[in-house]
């Protein structure tokens, strides 16, 4: 039996995204902008774990890429996440809390 | 400038009808009921996931086309690759049969929002059978022992393997899904929505 305790409650979210350039680009983002996530790097795949909200800006990565990239571009090396995810044009956001107001239950 | 993801998504969802002559009955009823205010939090649009899509294509036959340059099919363990001759046709049944799924829900659950993400799941599945069928023809080019790679699609017809396959993906992908997707449009009571005698109940006629 383990002696962690499974009944705390987290309100930690997390990505997993598949190896490539535009992965590394977005590690790259997180290791600056967000110094308290957990990066682990699974040799194909990259886990990114972080507390409250994981916020990643395609204006940001385009800049960091040079190229134009969009949320679909951000998404094919998206292999699974857990927390609430918003997808809009500028971002994809996973928060731990429901938010924004879209998602409560109306 | 280009319309905003959040303002198209907003607009498709505009796109829906209710029906006047005909019962919009799902095929299946359930005692379940799913809000019809159900949310899609990756604001599916068409053409934002038709160019996912192509972007995964681009990968996977990529892959495919340095595996043919490298010999690559030749280098797989053999018990692994007699194993796929079963296991592929079986697999390509399965996403076929999830491309029906994904239709089942589309025309059960009255949510305009989510359709538009059933809607690109069934083409995800049209996609996945594609793939698997292109696999299956790369084993059969360039695998070295390609015998049972070109009988595929008759034996999933008749070899015991491919008769359980064809009977278990149904089972396990089709008949629970069908058990949550009744929802009253106008309202309980109205007659048009519900089996005779009510919401179906456990152990009703409408429970199979």
């Amino acid at each position: 039996m383990s002696a962690k305790d499974l009944t705390q409650v987290r309100d930690t979210v997390g990505i997993s995204l598949i190896g490539s350039a535009e992965t590394s680009m977005a590690v790259e983002m997180v290791t600056e902008e967000m110094p308290d996530a957990k990066i682990t790097d699974n040799d194909c795949f990259y886990k990114i774990e972080r507390d409250g909200l994981l916020r990643f800006d395609m204006a940001d990565l385009a800049e960091r890429l040079g190229r134009d990239y969009t949320v679909h571009d951000f998404l094919v090396n998206m292999t699974s996440y857990y927390g609430r995810i918003v997808v809009s044009d500028a971002a994809v956001e996973i928060y731990a809390d429901i938010l924004p107001e879209r998602f409560r239950d109306e | 400038m280009a319309p905003k993801l959040e303002a198209v998504h907003a607009k498709g969802k505009r796109y829906d009808w209710g029906f006047d002559y005909a019962r919009p009955d799902p095929k299946f009823p359930t005692r379940y009921i799913i809000p019809p205010n159900g949310k899609d939090p990756f604001r599916i649009m068409m053409r934002g996931y038709a160019a996912m899509e192509t972007e995964k294509d681009n990968r996977v036959y990529g892959g495919l086309d340095s595996d043919v340059r490298y010999r690559n099919a030749n280098v797989a363990e053999p018990r692994f690759m007699e194993a796929m001759k079963f296991a592929v046709p079986a697999f390509t049944d399965a996403e076929y049969q999830a491309v029906t799924g994904a239709g089942f829900l589309v025309a059960s659950v009255k949510n305009q929002e989510m359709r538009q993400g059933f809607a690109a799941q069934m083409l995800d599945e049209v996609r996945h059978t594609q793939l698997e069928v292109g696999l299956r023809k790369y084993y059969l080019k360039n695998y070295h022992d390609p015998a049972g790679f070109d009988i595929g699609q008759i034996a999933l017809g008749n070899h015991p393997v491919g008769t359980l396959a064809r009977a278990l993906v149904p089972a396990v992908q089709h008949r629970r899904p069908d058990r949550g997707v009744h929802v009253p449009q106008r309202g309980p009571g109205d007659g048009l929505h519900e089996p005779a005698g009510g919401r179906a109940s456990p152990g009703s006629h409408a429970e199979w």
